[in-house]
């Protein structure tokens, strides 16, 4: 991060941000560039207002008294020369209180200005995008206008329009100059007339736009404004409010949005922001929004406290005064979980608050906000306390974010991570293999519709048997992983049961013992991002160290070298986004979403299409702009599957354990090969295709961006893993080899309406995926039998193993004996292995699933929260 | 990558910067402009540094850059002198006259050359500075910040407005010897918001002491005709230039005694005139040409005095009491203080009741003219009446001048108050 980034932060780039929220805000609501366009001008307009206003008195002071000293200037320059003449002009300026720098005065400003200028321009010159946007008699945005034809020479309309409103703005704002000012004004009127003829009407729009505003400025100033400014308004009044009021306040509410909050954002997860081909730190994305808000709230604020009146600076000393406490208020007292939060700032779950929550917050904002005045009128003394306190707090809360991000950042593990060793699959020709792949939250439920819309998916997938009715034991990977691999003494129910142990230790046990049972039988056994081995979001590998015929590789992310543009993206998008997370988290709720804007930030796209110009991503549910990042870290394994793969002749059976979380990371994919683009567009598609997927008369109702979104990804996964069951049945490798797919937990998707149990418990989170091919299948079928995702180890190794054994409890490895009993799930929410750490669960509610039929919500059995 | 349209402005704004930018220009040449006048006086640096190592304060300094102002010090020095108070003496002249004067509590030193003497000037370590040079902190000369107090005093009874611009507002106090000196330094000051100056009137010493002169002087002058002293000044408008030969011819044919006395001006810059003139009219019985450096002599054998605008008529008809004719000749106030005030100097409302004006058509009766204002008693009555409006406490001025420097060095109440004013002045 350079001096002219940080720099940029601090000046430019706040502005940017304001002019893209209020752009994209606008444009939200009424869908319509070119109104957004106006409606941006007017804005950034009445934010220069006071400056324009600064630099006309300043000027006004400065040619009165030029004017003052015209004769005597002129006298002591005819009667006098070289330096006795500048010497008397020195003594007379200083006996008038001026000096010749004043004239510079002016200039500051001004100079203030051009920061506004370039951010408009260069959020604007984004604008040439809207390539193909009408607005009003314009035919496209990003075009000249030629609204005129005469004869069949077009005429460009808008520059000419502009030029008039510049020339009338100049009459008004040079009446009673000499002609040299007025003919200077001219020439300018006339050359940017030139510069902007051919320009792209948005630009054009946008400065017609300024130079209309100019022109009511001049206008009224020239009517109003002059009448009054006579007066001396430099009264020195003795309530001019200390300046560190406003200064201080600043720079807390530039530490708790920049800092603070991007800074537990961080520290809650961070690994996840390592990008495996940046050399910055994640650290550096605070760097970027603690400048940010810096530049936002201490520099601009500040500049234009500065300029303020005496009586105004108190007002802005409040307003700074009473957004700290309620920011504080909204972050600290309404920190409602809003779900999973993805690396990519974006929340798993749908962004929404109950209508109780909103109103508790309103009251408590506007509560507060009338005790903070009162305090701010009544009792100032307090405040320098409150905001040392508070101080104090975030820099302790930051700082000590830090050093836990920091000592996370500086571990092994992380340094294990950034020499990945390349993740290589062997496959045996002529011995049985067997692959274990769990997909991260695979939708069991969407197989059949996923055949459907690819029939050629069912001769990819030949041999495999579905099972529709598969239960996993929770919702998230720490609780329905292990069973998986583990099998039933290691559910989530089972693992409560031996509390000598702790959980991340169960944990471990059950990833090792597949490898244990195949390894001291002689296979060469591979795991590739064994779920949170080590019991952490990043998997230790280290725990399979010494285990006989066993490696371990992460495969995730390792070919994201392959999507170049996706580290550069990704930077950017949290340069930007650690700010406006932080903007979020300290707004009322009821602003949030607005925010939030589906996790897009209000960013403006930078390719776009006409869809996709509404602003939400999703909105539409057709057409996005931007890479989901873990997605594409996942999608590229499963992308690679055969350079990844090697056949080996000769040699004893493989074994692969492997783990993806393409279908974990939902993510609208451009259709019909279900492919990741920056921007994705559906619409020619979906228009052809109905909402509702019909398979066997059983419905799902596409109606909302997770359903979709999670549609998409399953399908790309199948998609993926179909070209790599080709490459498999071409080399000849197919038939000896066992697979089985299967989800350590689906999703709350809300499929069926009558599907939610007690505790809003949605039973389609429940219903995982499992598909099983046995060696030598050749035909694809559905199975009913009610199966669980602790099947999984029997189902891998039977006819494999004679003895499985679990060497941590000494127990055989069996199905049959637990499926005669009712299986038990947990309803945790704690998916955090940071936070979920003890011996047993933290306490939650729990399900009984009797009549082995998880479909059935009658046979949902609830058992309370312990 | 920045163009032309990403810093677009209206054409408002843009004539706003435009103007700006003029001005930015401006402000730069200017700035080069004082680098370049500050490098070429230079007194920083190594000279500043000499300065400021001179010894510790001293109470009182006399400055005089020239040593022609000898007489305006010289009874001042005496008192001081009588009166055993200490003082130090600077002069911008090597042969001035105090170097060689042996007092006991006056010291005396020269300068140096150039910029060595405003080095030392301009970081002096005093009380009081008392001075007769004008513009103080206007050009090279400045207020030092070692100095407490710097007080002027005139070299001439008459306008203290007739200094180049800005002569005397960086004084902390002058010594007057009128009260319309005062009112005229009063609509300066405020005209220019300067901080009102101490005013004092003491009189002027020097006047005093050519008083004195002439009153000790026991020589009497034989004559049996009036001697005209012809004292011009010089310039274009001069009476030399004006009227020349014409107006010595007139004169001789008056048959009275003639003294002839140039401006000490015109012998290096109208050089050839009066060569002309001293050809023509070479001296004989009655007429003399005279370049003495003291005047005394001159002023007191002349009963009648014809000058154009020239201090030293003050000096003749004040002291001596002898009437005088004054040219007509029109005066430029453009480069004075002068030029800012509306109304009329005092001396042109003064010389019309001191002696008659001399118009080129009283040239042929030139004899007449003088005639009639040697037997005026009215011009004598007015002299009286003026040596009250210019002249105050006659024959006390030295030792008021001695009283006001010594309450000031003795009243350290004053010093506070000075220093308050400082502050606000600078």
């Amino acid at each position: 991060m350079s001096l002219g980034q940080i720099l940029d932060n601090l000046t430019i780039k706040p502005l940017e941000y304001i002019f893209e929220f209020i752009f994209s805000l606008v444009n939200y609501i009424v869908a319509s560039p070119g109104f957004s366009l106006i409606c941006l001008s007017i804005v950034v307009n009445l934010l220069l207002l006071p400056l324009f206003r600064r630099t006309d008195k300043i000027q006004d002071e400065e040619r009165q008294l030029q004017a003052k000293m015209q004769d005597g200037v002129e006298h002591i320059r005819r009667t006098f020369k070289g330096d006795e003449r500048f010497m008397l002009l020195q003594t007379y300026y200083r006996q008038n209180n001026y000096k010749p720098y004043y004239a510079l005065r002016g200039l500051l400003p001004l100079f203030l200005e051009i920061p506004f200028f370039i951010a408009a321009y260069r959020f604007i010159s984004g604008m040439t995008l809207l390539n193909g946007i009408p607005f009003g008699p314009i035919q496209n945005l990003g075009m000249p206008d030629q609204s005129l034809s005469i004869f069949s020479i077009s005429l460009n309309v808008l520059p000419i329009l502009m030029t008039l409103i510049n020339i009338l703005s100049g009459l008004i704002y040079t009446k009673g100059a000499p002609f040299k000012a007025k003919a200077q004004l001219y020439g300018m009127a006339i050359i940017f007339l030139l510069l902007l003829y051919n320009s792209p009407s948005a630009l054009v729009i946008y400065w017609t736009m300024n130079n209309l505003f100019s022109l009511i400025k001049n206008l009224v100033v020239s009517m109003f404004l002059n009448k009054t400014s006579k007066k001396p308004d430099n009264i020195k009044s003795k309530t001019v409010i200390n300046p560190l009021y406003f200064f201080v306040g600043a720079l807390i509410m530039s530490l708790l949005v920049g800092l603070l909050i991007p800074s537990s954002v961080l520290k809650a997860s961070p690994e996840e922001f390592i990008l495996l081909h940046s050399k910055n730190s994640p650290l550096f994305y605070l760097l970027h929004s603690t400048s940010i808000a810096i530049g936002l709230f201490v520099i601009w604020g500040g500049i234009f406290y500065l300029i303020q009146k005496p009586q105004k600076k108190t007002i802005f000393a409040a307003a700074i005064w009473l957004g700290i406490g309620l920011s504080l208020l909204n972050y600290m007292g309404f920190a409602r979980s809003l779900g999973t939060l993805s690396p990519d700032l974006k929340y798993e779950a749908s962004f929404a608050f109950m209508p109780k929550e909103i109103i508790i917050n309103v009251i408590a904002v506007v509560l507060l906000g009338i005790m903070l005045i009162l305090i701010f009128k009544r009792f100032k003394t307090l405040i320098p306390i409150a905001y040392f306190a508070v101080l104090v707090a975030i820099l302790v809360m930051s700082v000590n974010n830090l050093t836990e991000t920091q000592k996370v950042l500086a571990s092994d593990h992380i340094k294990q991570e950034e020499q990945m060793p390349f993740p290589s699959i062997n496959l045996s020709k002529d011995e049985p293999n067997v692959i274990v792949l769990m997909l991260d939250r695979a939708i069991g439920e969407y197989v059949p519709y996923i055949m459907q819309e690819k029939p050629i998916l069912e001769e990819k997938f030949s041999g495999f048997t579905y099972y529709p009715n598969t239960l996993a034991f929770g919702k998230h990977t720490n609780v329905g992983a292990p069973a998986i691999y583990g099998g039933y003494a290691y559910t989530p129910w089972a693992m409560n049961q031996r509390p000598d142990k702790s959980i991340a230790s169960k944990h471990d046990e059950a990833l090792k013992i597949m490898p244990y049972n195949f390894g001291e039988a002689g296979y060469q056994v591979t795991l590739l991002d064994p779920p949170y081995a080590g019991y952490r979001v990043t998997p230790n590998l280290g725990i399979f160290d010494n285990m006989k015929n066993v490696d371990a590789y992460i495969s995730k992310g390792y070919f994201t070298y392959q999507w170049p543009e996706l580290d550069h993206i990704t930077e950017r998008k949290w340069e930007r986004n650690f700010f406006w997370h932080g903007m979020m988290k300290s707004s009322p709720l009821l602003v949030q979403p607005i925010i939030y804007n589906g996790g897009n930030y209000n960013a403006w796209p930078t390719a776009i299409s006409s869809t996709a110009v509404k602003g939400d991503n999703y909105k539409h549910l057709r057409s996005s702009v931007g890479y989901h990042t873990t997605f594409l870290n996942n999608y590229l394994v499963l992308d690679n599957l055969q350079q990844m793969t090697t056949i080996e002749k000769n040699g004893e059976g493989h074994v692969l354990l492997m783990a993806n979380e393409v279908t974990h990371e939902s993510t609208l994919l451009q259709k019909p090969d279900y492919t990741p683009q920056y921007v994705v567009d559906n619409s020619m598609y979906d228009k052809q295709l109905p909402i509702q997927k019909t398979v066997d008369e059983k419905s799902i109702v596409f109606d909302t961006s997770n359903k979709i979104k999670h549609y998409h990804v399953n399908m790309a996964s199948f998609l993926k893993l179909g070209e790599w069951f080709d490459y498999l049945k071409t080399e000849g490798v197919y038939d000896n080899t066992k697979i089985i797919l299967v989800s350590d937990h689906s999703y709350s998707l809300e499929l069926h309406e009558d599907s939610i149990v007690e505790g809003d418990t949605d039973i389609g989170a429940y219903n995982a995926l499992l598909m099983v091919k046995d060696f030598n299948q050749q035909l694809y079928s559905t199975d009913e039998t009610f199966m669980t995702v602790a099947d999984v180890p029997g189902l891998a190794m039977r006819g494999l193993i004679d003895e499985m054994k679990d060497p941590f409890t000494g127990q055989a490895i069996s199905s049959q004996k637990y499926k005669a009993e009712n299986q038990i799930v947990t309803g945790t929410g704690i998916w955090s292995t940071n936070e979920n750490n003890g011996n047993t669960w933290k306490p939650d509610i729990w399900f009984e699933i009797e009549n082995n039929n998880l479909h059935n919500p009658a046979n949902w059995k609830f058992l309370g929260k312990h | 990558m920045f163009s032309i349209i990403e810093l677009y402005i209206d054409p408002g704004t843009g004539s706003m910067l435009f103007s700006i930018l003029i001005a930015l220009l401006g402000t730069l040449a200017y700035f080069f402009r004082n680098l370049f006048v500050k490098l070429r006086h230079r007194t920083g640096g190594r000279l500043a540094s000499e300065a400021l190592n001179q010894k510790d304060s001293e109470n009182l300094v006399i400055y005089v850059d020239d040593k022609r102002y000898w007489n305006v010090f010289e009874p001042i020095c005496d008192e001081l002198e009588r009166l055993e108070i200490k003082a130090l003496y600077l002069t911008g002249s090597e042969d001035d006259p105090a170097l060689k004067k042996s007092y006991h509590f006056i010291q005396s030193e020269f300068l140096g050359e150039g910029n060595k003497a405003f080095a030392r000037m301009n970081f002096l370590k005093a009380k009081i500075v008392l001075s007769t040079t004008p513009s103080l902190d206007v050009y090279q000369w400045k207020r030092s910040k070692y100095v407490e107090h710097y007080v002027h005093i005139p070299h001439a009874a008459s306008d203290i407005t007739v200094y180049r611009m800005f002569g005397i507002d960086y004084y902390d106090a002058i010594l007057l010897s009128g009260n319309y000196q005062a009112k005229q330094i009063r609509r300066l000051e405020k005209l220019r918001n300067l901080p009102a100056k101490q005013l004092e009137l003491v009189g002027i010493p020097y006047m005093d002491a050519l008083k004195a002169r002439l009153l000790a002087d026991n020589n009497t002058v034989k004559k049996q005709e009036p001697v005209i002293l012809l004292a011009p000044s010089w310039g274009p408008n001069s009476i030399l230039n004006r009227y020349g030969e014409r107006f010595i011819e007139a004169l001789i044919a008056s048959n009275y005694s003639i003294i002839i006395r140039p401006h000490p001006q015109s012998f290096s810059s109208e050089r050839e005139l009066l060569d002309r003139l001293m050809m023509k009219f070479p001296e004989n019985e009655k007429l003399r040409w005279n370049r003495d450096t003291d005047n005394y002599h001159v002023l007191r054998e002349a009963d009648l005095m014809i000058s154009d605008f020239s201090g030293v008529i003050f000096d003749f008809t004040l002291v001596f009491d002898k009437p005088i004719i004054y040219a007509d000749t029109s005066f430029d106030k453009s480069p004075y203080d002068c030029w800012w005030l509306e109304e009329e100097l005092w001396t042109f409302e003064a010389l019309p009741r001191l002696g008659a004006k001399l118009e080129a058509s009283d040239i042929d009766s030139i004899k007449t003219l003088i005639d009639t204002c040697i037997g005026s008693d009215l011009y004598k009555k007015n002299r009286e009446r003026l040596r009250q409006e210019t002249w105050v406490h006659e024959g006390e001025g030295a030792r008021r001048v001695v009283k006001y420097l010594e309450r000031y060095l003795n009243d350290n109440s004053t010093t506070t108050v000075e220093k308050i004013r400082k502050v606000e002045n600078t």
